[in-house]
């Protein structure tokens, strides 16, 4: 296969994304009992390549004796052609494997726009799409990250999907797959043989009920399968595995820098945020075992840049203890630290000015609405004068490019609050020109990027609707009408269709997996990319399966009406959530976890994991 | 502030990365190996490198050159070593040396190219081939950056060739070919030409280029970049 593969990457417009041996990849010998694990990113090699979880589970897995874990991208469209072309099935980077020929697949489900891949990459893997059509000759086909937390519209591609965290289970699932292949029992017994590990999920262990087209519930139809699947998470992050290096990817991967992930979750409760939830409780890894790791992954890369992930790296409780010390171990190395998430206080400030001695980083604003109302209703504990505070810091430090995140369609929004997106925006350019003349060297840059509101499984906004793309379109134009008139501010918003057809699978029932197959079959892939993204065709393969979109994207018609991932728990009470939306109704704040617990069910399903 | 001059090669599946890419490579080893680099000043500091005429995607190379600035003096052959231990696999130095800190940019040194390209061709047409490599013009047609069709004597830039036979259709061209900004002839589009010529196209997608190495002109004939490594090395 070497030879042929040789010849494609001849024809392709960035051939490295394929060729695999990246400095820290591996390979390995292969033997009769070695599993081979296919990490599969529905994406291209650049996107997916950026996703530090790809790294942690890819060395977790290599570090296994008797266990190969290589990487599957999708195809670029100019690759896939030339491979359907010349029948060449989707292969493995480091050992060119077809993939069909691997014993697991693992889709890591970050987006939902990247569904049609998922069901691409399975057609050109050579194996049958839907789970019930493989046998015992094909891939186990496995699935997890964030979009797992609601895997319904992927029931039927699916064999196993893991919930929530899935470092500390893997190597237990690893040794349960390594009987099945030894022994070979039949698939099905495996499969049960499994739901006895945290957070596993068969799908075809279930049965959902409809009446009148509406979903009404899900139940098991094998005896072994628990009627509520809870999500596993990693109590110790101090324990938890974390690799030492990283591959060290060609092409222009989005994130090329070494990451490490300070903490997991967040206690600060934003009513629209699906990460803020379902990976509660939040948990620390500690200033040594960070720098430690650090230290590693630094040398084993040669990375010149430093990121410190996690959903709101200002909530680090010794943020400034963990960068003082990064910055002293790194300052003569040059290596520079970038705190992605960062919320622009006057402390944050401080480190900011400390950091930007080694590097320059661009600054971001997250204050999502317009109005001290709104952001009170999604709880978004920013205050207006701290923003202009920090922006002015930010200015006086030297900085002029500053980007302002929103997002539009919330709940209870008004025309108020589209106006103050741009009287904030406003604002935020009059203070750079408050400053005295000899500190403005430049025009500044002000970015205002507009999302649209998508209500997400698991979140207090969970039965809330969503906008009809036309009604979104119409804001886009309203704000786009407003800030055409300020020159020095740049203004764009995501696309309305897209972000209706995320809604539709955020909260999807598994009848959208035919709907993904048909619109797979109709073309549909890369709908994450807009050149790719065809709404007429989801819209068609809607149509053509007897489902109304508008049905999934519209507010719920009450607290008791059934959810498809209610069989699912994410350690969160859907009383907490339904009380959370009734105070957002009335804007009411609920308290950070680290100022006081809320009850939100995690203490009380994870005994002794909440210690904010 | 020292200058290294390094030869390395380019094999198996790093062919395919791009010259930018092949910087990061090489940024990222370096910081790996340890080695002592000079860094620019401002903001976004980067190590000083430069490369002589890098080889296109796609083609294998022996004779890949780069400059670097290192602050203090590292022993060449503890270089060499810490370098290939940390390359990814298919990128290798060969030969290294210290060259004056003000010598003059590699790329602008660079005439000639030595190419051997693999690829296959009727048994029948081999002797033709010979005889048409041979012949004082092979006038070619070729579309310019702005359009137009100009047509030009490939043979004004080969200056040197040799047929080896292989296996079955295999065949083996060795050519010496201008580069470099004085005048340029890539090798697949003298394959194209030749094809054309034969009247038998030549796919170069199933083709195999190596680039053996680059010369500069000298009075005594073309120069081998790695001698002016050695002859001024300064240990
Ligand atoms: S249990 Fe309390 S402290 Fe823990 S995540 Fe829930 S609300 Fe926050």
């Amino acid at each position: 296969m070497g030879m042929q593969i040789d010849y494609l990457l001849k024809q392709v417009e960035k051939p490295s994304r394929y060729i695999g041996g990246e400095v820290n990849s591996i390979n390995k010998e292969i033997s009769e009992e070695t599993v081979r694990f296919g990490f599969a990113f529905p994406d291209v090699y650049e996107i997916g390549m950026s996703f530090m979880g790809l790294h942690i589970l890819y060395f977790l897995l290599n570090d296994m004796d008797d266990v190969f874990c290589e990487r599957l991208f999708s195809p670029w469209t100019d690759m896939e052609k030339i491979m359907r072309e010349t029948e060449t099935p989707l292969f493995t980077m480091e050992s060119r494997t077809p993939a069909g020929k691997l014993d697991i697949i693992g889709f890591t489900l970050q987006y939902e726009m990247s569904y049609s891949n998922i069901v691409n990459m399975l057609d050109l893997s050579g194996l049958p799409v839907f789970a019930r059509d493989r046998d015992e000759s094909h891939p186990l086909i496995i699935a997890g990250g964030p979009c797992a937390f609601n895997p319904e519209p992927l029931a039927d591609f699916i064999d196993v999907v893991f919930i929530g965290d899935s470092e500390n289970i893997l190597p237990e699932f690893i040794e349960r797959f390594k009987v099945h292949k030894t022994e070979k029992t039949a698939k099905r017994e495996f499969l049960k043989s499994i739901v006895d590990i945290s957070g596993i999920y068969i799908p075809s262990f279930y049965e959902a009920d409809y009446e009148d087209g509406m979903f009404v519930g899900i139940n098991p139809i094998e005896k072994e399968a628990p009627t509520i699947i809870k999500k596993n998470i990693v109590i110790d992050l101090d324990k938890s595995y974390f690799p030492s290096k990283q591959i060290v990817p060609y092409a222009d991967a989005v994130h090329d820098r070494a990451v490490i992930e300070i903490f997991r979750g967040c206690t600060r409760g934003c009513r629209f945020c699906h990460a803020g939830m379902v990976y509660r409780p939040v948990r620390e890894r500690s200033i040594d075992t960070i720098s430690e790791i650090v230290d590693n992954i630094i040398k084993n890369t040669g990375y010149d840049e430093l990121s410190l992930a996690s959903l709101s790296t200002s909530d680090y409780s010794d943020l400034g203890s963990l960068v003082e010390k990064l910055l002293s171990r790194y300052e003569k190395e040059r290596v520079g630290i970038s705190l992605p998430s960062l919320r622009l206080d006057s402390f944050s400030m401080e480190i900011l000015q400390r950091i930007q001695r080694v590097r320059k980083t661009g600054l971001t604003f997250a204050p999502e609405a317009g109005t001290q109302r709104l952001r009170d209703v999604i709880n978004k504990g920013i205050e207006e004068k701290d923003l202009i505070e920090s922006v002015e810091n930010a200015f006086n430090l030297g900085w002029d490019s500053v980007k302002l995140y929103f997002m539009i369609g919330l709940p209870t929004e008004t025309e108020e609050d589209l106006d103050g997106i741009y009287d904030l925006a406003k604002k935020v350019l009059e203070t750079y020109y408050r400053m005295p003349k000899e500190k403005r060297r430049r025009k500044p840059r002000i970015t205002v990027s507009v999302s649209n509101f998508v209500p997400k499984a698991f979140t207090p906004f969970q039965w809330e609707g969503q906008d009809d793309p036309s009604v979104f379109m119409e804001k886009h134009r309203y704000l786009s009408k407003m800030f055409r008139k300020e020159k020095t501010i740049q203004f764009n918003y995501h696309d309305a269709d897209t972000s209706f057809m995320e809604s539709v699978f955020s909260r999807g029932d598994r009848r959208l997996s035919e709907v993904i197959h048909k619109a797979w079959i109709s073309g549909c892939k890369f709908d994450s990319w807009s050149e790719y993204f065809n709404y007429d065709k989801w819209i068609a393969a809607m149509e053509d399966s007897g489902l109304d979109p508008i049905a999934y994207a519209n507010r719920f018609s009450d607290y008791n009406q059934a959810l498809s991932w209610d069989h699912i728990s994410a350690g969160i009470e859907k009383q907490f959530l339904a009380s959370e939306n009734e105070k957002a109704k009335i804007g009411e704040l609920t308290e950070d976890c680290r100022q006081g617990c809320s009850n939100c069910g995690i203490s009380k399903n994870y005994r002794g994991t909440c210690d904010v | 502030m020292y200058r290294i001059r390094a030869r390395y090669e380019k094999k198996g599946r790093v062919k395919y990365l791009g010259h930018l890419e092949i910087i990061k490579v090489f940024e990222r080893a370096f910081r790996r190996s340890g080695v002592p680099l000079k860094y620019t000043e401002g903001f976004n500091p980067h190590p000083k490198m430069s490369f002589a005429l890098p080889s296109s995607v796609g083609f294998s190379s022996t004779g890949e050159y780069m400059d670097v600035e290192v602050t203090e003096i590292v022993e060449m052959h503890k270089f060499i070593i810490a370098m290939n231990e940390t390359l990814p696999e298919g990128l290798r130095i060969i030969a290294g040396g210290y060259v004056e800190p003000k010598a003059k940019s590699l790329m602008s040194k660079v005439d000639y190219s030595e190419f051997q390209i693999d690829f296959s061709i009727q048994k029948e047409l081999v002797g033709r081939l010979e005889k048409l490599l041979s012949l004082e013009s092979i006038l070619a047609i070729k579309q310019t950056k702005s359009g137009k069709i100009v047509e030009n004597n490939l043979k004004d830039d080969i200056h040197g060739f040799e047929i080896i036979k292989g296996e079955g259709n295999a065949i083996t061209l060795k050519v010496l070919l201008s580069a470099g900004s004085r005048g340029n002839l890539n090798p697949i589009f003298l394959l194209k030409g030749l094809g054309e010529k034969l009247g038998e196209e030549i796919n170069s997608n199933e083709a195999n280029v190596l680039r053996i190495d680059i010369f500069a002109s000298t009075d005594d004939g073309p120069l081998s970049f790695e001698k002016t490594i050695s002859e001024v090395a300064m240990q």
